[in-house]
C-alpha cells in the first residue's frame, strides 16, 4: 500500500482518520477538473475579467541601473485583492461550487488569502468562515476589515502563537465535523494531500505567463529567479515555468526574523538542530520544532512569511539541489520595502520584500545584460501600519 | 515488571461478559504531581488507561484537551518525562492497568519510530494510538511496535468507507477505536443514532477483534447505551479532564475520581 501525494520522501496525508475520505473526494473533484474544458473556461474567463490577469512584467530601469543588472517584476501586487491569493482561491472556490459545498473555510496570515477567499466566495455565491491568529488580525487590520465588507465572518484565534499555525489548527477542526457541506480552502502548498498539488497547480499560471512575456520583451529565458517563501505558494506559482530549464537559477527566500542565531525566524531551511524533517498540519517535510518535536513558534515581520513548516515540494525542490533557499531578516526586507517604493514607485507587501532584500545582494556580482525576475507576491497596502512604525515615518 | 496487554486485558473481559472503561488523561495536566493523582484515582476504575503524551499543535482535539495539552507542555511535559511517568504509574499499580499512549506523530517521528517505541516499550506503555497516522502512513509504525510488543491501535470514523474499515480493523492491534462522531474530541451531551448504527456496522467488520468508542462520551448513561449497542469498551477523556478547576485540586480529584467510578459502575450493569 503506497500512501499517495509525494514528493519523494516529503509530503502524504497525515490525517485523523475522518478526514480521509474528504480528501480523496477531493483528489478526485480536482483530477476531473483539471480535464474539464467548462471548468477550465470559466476559472480562465474569472482570472481574466473579474481578477484581472494577464498581470503585467515591469522592467525596473532605476532599480536595474543601480543594481547593475536588469530587473523585471512580475506584478501579482496587481492582480485583484493585492497579492496572488485570488489565483488559488478562485480556483478552489470554484471547485468547492462544482463539488456542491456551500461553505468555505480558510486560515490566513497576512490576511490576503483570507480576503481572496472572501471576494471569491461573495463573486460566486458561497458562505466564507476565515479563521486568524489574533497577533495577525492586529497587524493586519485593514485586511480584516476587507474580509468582513465582503460578508465573510473572521473567527479569532487566540490559542498557541496566535498567528498563520493555530489559524490552520482551527481550520483543520472546522473542517473535521463540516466536510459535507464545507470546503477547506486551504492558502498554500501545504496540508495533506491534494492540497499542495492542487494549489501549485492553480498557482502555476504566474510562471507561465511571466515566461511567456520575457520571452516577448527580451526574446530569452531569465538568468536567476527569485521569490519568497512562507508556505511556498507564490514561489512554487513562478518557479514551475522554469523547473526544466537548468540555465536558470531559483531562489527562494525565507524569513529570517532577527537573524538565524535569535532562533526568533521562520527559516525553515536554515540548517539549524531546530529545523529538522517532521510532520505538521498532515504533511512531511520541513518544521522548525524542539528536539522532542513540539512545534516551535516563529517570527518575522510579515505575517505571511511567519509559519514553522514549508511546502513539502520546497523540501524536495532543496533536496534535488534544483532551488537555493536563502533568508532575509525583518530589517533587510524593511530596506527593501523602502528601496521598491522609492526607486519604482512600487509598494510592495513585506513577504514581497524579502524576495527583493535577497535582489540587493545580487549588486555588482551579475553582468549588465543578466535577467533577474522576482515575483512581487503582493502589495503593501495591508503594511503600511507595521513598516512606518518599525521605520519611524 | 511487564504490564498486562491491551489484547489479553480485552479479551478477558469478553469471556467474562464484561465491558471495558478506558479513562483518558493528559499525562501533566495540571502538573505531573497532580496528574499522577489523576491517573493512581481512575485507575481504581479502569481497565485500560489511555495517557494522552500532549502535543503543541492537536488538530483532533477540542477546546479541553487543547488546553490541558497547552499546560502540561508549559509545566515541563515531555516525552522523557512522559516516560518516565509511565514507568512510575505502571510500578503504583503493579502492572495491573496496562496504559495506552495517545500522541500526534511528530513526537513519535521527531526521535524515530524505533527509538520511540522501544523507549515506550521499556518504560512499561502496553499499546499507542498516533491520531494523525492513518492506515497508508503507518506501515513503518506498525513494524516498529510489533518489534517492541506494542498495540497499534487504529482508528475507524463514521466517514471511513466500509471495504477501508475493514482493512484498518485487520491491521489494528490491541481493539479497533470507533470514533463515535465526526469532528474533534469534546464531551457531548448524548449519543446520536448514527453512532449506534455505526457501532453495528463496524462491529461486523472487526471479526471478533474487540470495539472500543470514543470522541464524545460523557457519563455512565452514554457509556451503557454505547456497550449495549455493542462496543466491548468505552473511552471518556473530555468529560473527565473537563471535571479538572484551575482551584482546590483535591475537590478536582474528587470529581474525577466519582465520574469514573460511576461509568464504570453504570458498565458493569448492563
Amino acid at each position: 500500500m503506497k500512501a499517495k501525494g509525494y514528493f519523494g520522501e516529503f509530503g502524504g496525508s497525515f490525517v485523523a482518520e475522518t478526514l480521509l475520505q474528504p480528501l480523496r473526494e477531493l483528489g478526485q473533484a480536482f483530477e476531473s477538473a483539471k480535464r474539464s474544458k467548462p471548468f477550465q473556461r470559466e476559472l480562465d474567463s474569472l482570472l481574466r475579467d473579474y481578477a484581472g490577469r494577464p498581470t503585467a512584467l515591469t522592467y525596473c530601469s532605476t532599480l536595474s541601473r543601480r543594481l547593475g543588472f536588469k530587473v523585471y517584476l512580475k506584478r501579482e501586487d496587481l492582480l485583484h485583492t493585492g497579492a496572488h491569493k485570488l489565483n488559488n482561491a478562485l480556483g478552489q472556490a470554484l471547485l468547492a461550487r462544482t463539488m456542491k459545498k456551500k461553505r468555505l473555510i480558510a486560515e490566513t496570515g497576512a490576511g490576503q488569502h483570507g480576503v481572496a477567499t472572501a471576494v471569491a466566495a461573495a463573486r460566486l455565491g458561497l458562505k466564507a468562515e476565515v479563521y486568524m491568529g489574533t497577533v495577525d488580525m492586529e497587524r493586519q487590520k485593514p485586511n480584516v476589515q476587507r474580509m468582513r465588507l465582503c460578508g465573510a465572518e473572521v473567527r479569532p484565534v487566540p490559542s498557541g502563537s496566535k498567528t498563520l499555525k493555530d489559524a490552520i489548527n482551527e481550520a483543520l477542526r472546522d473542517w473535521s465535523a463540516s466536510f459535507e457541506d464545507t470546503h477547506y480552502l486551504l492558502g498554500s502548498v501545504l496540508g495533506p494531500h491534494p492540497f499542495p498539488s492542487m494549489v501549485a497547480h492553480f498557482q502555476s499560471v504566474i510562471g507561465r505567463e511571466a515566461r511567456r512575456q520575457l520571452l516577448k520583451t527580451e526574446g530569452r529565458l531569465p538568468d536567476q529567479v527569485i521569490a519568497c517563501v512562507g508556505g511556498g505558494s507564490n514561489s512554487i506559482g513562478v518557479f514551475q515555468a522554469f523547473l526544466g530549464e537548468p540555465s536558470v537559477k531559483l531562489t527562494g527566500v525565507e524569513a529570517g526574523g532577527h537573524g538565524i542565531r535569535s532562533g526568533l525566524h521562520a527559516a525553515r531551511f536554515a540548517g539549524t538542530p531546530d529545523a529538522g524533517v517532521g510532520v505538521v498540519h498532515g504533511t512531511r517535510t520541513f518544521v522548525l520544532q524542539d528536539a522532542f518535536g513540539q512545534i516551535k513558534n516563529t517570527h518575522s515581520v510579515s505575517a505571511g512569511l511567519d509559519y514553522p513548516a514549508v511546502g513539502p515540494m520546497h523540501a524536495r525542490l532543496r533536496a534535488d539541489g534544483r532551488v537555493e533557499y536563502v533568508s532575509a531578516t525583518d530589517p533587510e526586507a524593511l530596506k527593501a520595502f523602502t528601496l521598491l517604493s522609492e526607486a519604482e514607485g512600487i509598494i510592495p507587501a513585506l513577504e514581497s520584500a524579502h524576495a527583493l532584500a535577497h535582489l540587493s545582494r545580487l549588486k555588482g556580482k551579475l553582468k549588465r545584460d543578466a535577467i533577474v525576475l522576482v515575483n512581487l507576491s503582493g502589495r503593501g497596502d495591508k503594511d503600511l501600519d507595521t513598516a512606518c512604525k518599525e521605520l519611524n515615518l | 515488571m511487564t504490564p498486562a496487554s491491551i489484547g489479553q486485558t480485552l479479551a478477558r473481559l469478553r469471556a467474562e461478559k464484561k465491558r471495558a472503561f478506558l479513562p483518558f488523561l493528559v499525562a501533566g495536566h495540571p502538573s505531573y504531581e497532580e496528574s499522577m493523582r489523576l491517573a493512581l484515582a481512575v485507575a481504581d476504575h479502569a481497565d485500560v488507561l489511555e495517557l494522552g503524551l500532549p502535543f503543541s499543535d492537536p488538530i483532533a482535539d477540542g477546546k479541553t484537551i487543547q488546553k490541558a495539552s497547552s499546560l502540561a507542555i508549559k509545566r515541563g511535559m515531555d516525552t522523557e518525562t512522559y516516560f518516565g511517568f509511565v514507568s512510575e504509574f505502571t510500578r503504583k499499580t503493579r502492572g495491573q492497568v496496562p496504559v495506552l499512549c495517545m500522541t500526534y506523530y511528530n513526537l513519535v517521528h521527531r526521535l524515530g519510530v524505533h527509538a520511540f517505541t522501544g523507549r515506550a516499550a521499556a518504560s512499561g506503555v502496553s499499546g499507542l494510538i498516533v491520531v494523525d497516522l492513518p492506515l497508508e502512513e503507518s506501515t513503518a509504525l506498525q513494524r516498529a511496535c510489533a518489534l517492541n510488543g506494542l498495540d497499534l491501535v487504529l482508528l475507524v470514523s463514521p466517514s471511513t468507507p466500509p471495504a477501508r474499515a475493514r482493512k484498518i480493523a485487520e491491521a489494528s492491534r490491541g481493539f479497533v477505536y470507533l470514533v463515535s462522531s465526526v469532528g474533534v474530541t469534546g464531551a457531548k451531551k448524548k449519543v446520536s443514532r448514527q453512532a449506534l448504527r455505526l457501532i453495528r456496522r463496524v462491529k461486523k467488520t472487526c471479526k471478533g477483534k474487540p470495539l472500543c468508542v470514543g470522541f464524545g462520551v460523557s457519563n455512565a448513561g452514554q457509556a451503557a447505551t454505547l456497550a449495549r449497542a455493542g462496543a466491548d469498551g468505552v473511552i471518556v477523556g473530555s468529560a473527565l479532564i473537563d471535571k479538572v478547576g484551575e482551584k482546590n485540586f483535591s475537590a478536582s480529584l474528587a470529581r474525577v475520581r466519582a465520574l469514573a467510578a460511576s461509568i464504570s459502575g453504570g458498565l458493569k450493569h448492563v
